[in-house]
């Protein structure tokens, strides 16, 4: 990082637990999750000086009918929509008007109901020979097919990676979907494509999560707890590039991001201590625990039925549940994933929570595809 | 969907030149080789050439199935659930998904043809050839 750019701290977390759709306008479920921030800060929202909203599925304009409530202070506001990492982009955002030193204080807020009609996709005048046939959950299965069919392991290990996450969420009381569930009665349900059976897919709802960023000399000028501040150390945004035929393109893509993140960060993948994936369908978590380079390739699936990514293994993997418990409610999802790593951090993640953590990771893909990671670092630990 | 008026995209999408021989439609890019499906209309995505440097030419509907799934649940045009989706490797080296014949396993010889679904959609579906049983 050049002399000229400045560190960048999480000092307050806020969330609307995630859950099934209501007549809730989003507005609250924002405000809910800003108030908490705001709050958990020690703070007061005439010191937010830039906000970012990250939101996909509600439409254009939402953040200032939502922040005015908060009282209209003027500062800058914009919506950022980036698909799955509208949340984790906003954060980026925030970070990069602090590190550049544009602000001292900046909120990253995602909100999100399920109201969406099309999309970029389908607007992008482009047809295929799927076209309508192939959801998410199809083309995971598709995947999953290809990781049993290479790698030897059984379905018995993407059971267990939604029994770990399930698990993981029973104990987040902002998980959407909080169900006792373990691998023989994930097997047993009835299939949804391929392999992939309920427990395996995420549910998307409705939620808010925020976190504020500040500078050191926010830190000290508002009198902010420093020992509960969280650096991010490295926050990095890559996008998808041709690859050669048949390789996973979000896999790959998150090999270059995980690879610039923990070099902007100085560390190693052997530090990181709790690590947050975009975890919608159980074959990603192992997908990309080998993308990242938690496990060699092929050897995921061992490592999840050995417990290594359980919360007291040696690196915790959606300890809040990810978003197959937690929920994946799209515009909240990324920066709920970087509330969790800081609750963790602080060591304030109660009966989730992952022994002696001081370094952690939030990966977050965005059909399209772009990749998002954040690390964040307890330095005083 | 299919209307009276308008081709389905599987149609759209393919050609016919030989009687018999399905082939699908593509664009082969000038400057870099980069060969797109669905044929590419905006720009080359490896190196961004456009235009008249996207050559339009065809690639043999016929392939090897990478790996096949049965979507147990859909809601929406073309064939009732469950059926059968594969990633297929064509002959060309291009890798497309499409709808296979219920069965088809990884490793299978497939050729696709364009059939007619009970909605009135039309659809490009694999199935296995003798080479492949």
């Amino acid at each position: 990082m050049p002399e000229t750019q400045r560190r960048v701290y999480v000092v307050g977390v806020g969330i609307h637990p995630y859950r099934a759709p209501s007549p809730t306008p989003y507005v609250q479920l924002g405000l809910t999750a800003v108030r908490g921030a705001l709050a958990d800060a020690g703070l007061r929202w005439t010191d937010v000086e830039s906000a970012y909203v990250g939101s996909a599925l509600i439409g254009a304009a939402i953040g200032q009918p939502m922040l005015r409530h908060l009282g209209a202070t003027g500062i800058p506001v914009a919506q950022v929509e980036n698909a799955s990492a509208s949340g984790s982009t906003a954060v980026r955002q925030a970070y990069l008007d602090i590190q550049a030193g544009a602000a001292d204080v900046s909120i990253a807020v995602g909100v999100d109901k399920p109201a969406m009609r099309s999309d970029g996709y389908r607007e992008s005048g482009t047809v295929d020979l799927v076209d309508g046939l192939v959801n998410p959950a199809t083309h995971f299965a598709l995947l999953a097919e290809e990781y049993l069919r290479t790698s030897g392991a059984t379905p018995a290990a993407l059971a267990r990676v939604a029994a770990k996450n399930h698990a993981n969420g029973l104990r987040n009381p902002a998980a959407q979907r909080r169900e006792a569930i373990d691998v023989t009665a994930i097997l047993a349900e009835p299939p949804i494509a391929g392999v992939l059976t309920k427990h395996q897919c995420c549910p998307v709802g409705e939620g808010a999560a925020a976190v504020i960023l500040a500078s050191e000399d926010a830190i000290a000028r508002l009198g902010i707890d420093p020992s509960r501040a969280v650096r991010i150390a490295a926050s990095v945004a890559r996008s998808e590039e041709v690859y050669a035929p048949g390789v996973f393109p979000d896999a790959e893509l998150t090999k270059v991001t995980t690879s610039v993140a923990l070099t902007e960060a100085g560390i190693s993948v052997a530090d990181l201590d709790v690590v947050e994936v975009h975890d919608a369908f159980s074959i990603e978590e192992l997908v990309y625990i080998e993308a990242i380079g938690l496990s060699g390739p092929g050897r995921a699936a061992a490592d999840v039925l050995a417990g290594d990514y359980d919360i007291g293994g040696r690196c915790a993997v959606s300890a809040s549940g990810g978003l197959q418990s937690m929920g994946h409610p799209v515009g909240p999802t990324g920066v709920g994933q970087v509330v969790e790593i800081t609750t963790q951090l602080r060591g304030e993640a109660g009966e989730r929570q992952q022994p002696g953590a001081r370094v952690g990771l939030a990966h977050m893909l965005g059909i399209g595809t772009v990749c998002i990671e954040h690390v964040l670092v307890r330095d005083d630990a | 969907m299919s209307t009276e008026n308008a081709p389905s995209p599987a149609r759209t999408l393919t050609t016919e030149d030989t009687p018999g021989s399905l082939a699908l439609r593509v664009t082969r890019c000038a400057e870099d080789g980069l060969i797109a499906f669905p044929p590419e209309q905006f720009g080359c995505q490896r190196c961004g050439a456009h235009g008249d440097r996207l050559v339009p030419t065809a690639v043999p509907a016929i392939g090897t199935v990478v790996d096949a799934v049965t979507v147990h649940r859909h809601r929406g045009p073309g064939p009732e659930a469950p059926f059968s989706l594969a990633t297929v490797d064509l002959d060309d080296g291009l890798i497309v998904r499409a709808l296979v014949d219920g069965g088809v396993v990884h490793g299978a010889a497939v050729e696709g043809s364009l059939v007619p679904m009970a909605d009135g959609t039309e659809w490009l579906v694999f199935a296995q050839t003798e080479k492949g049983i």
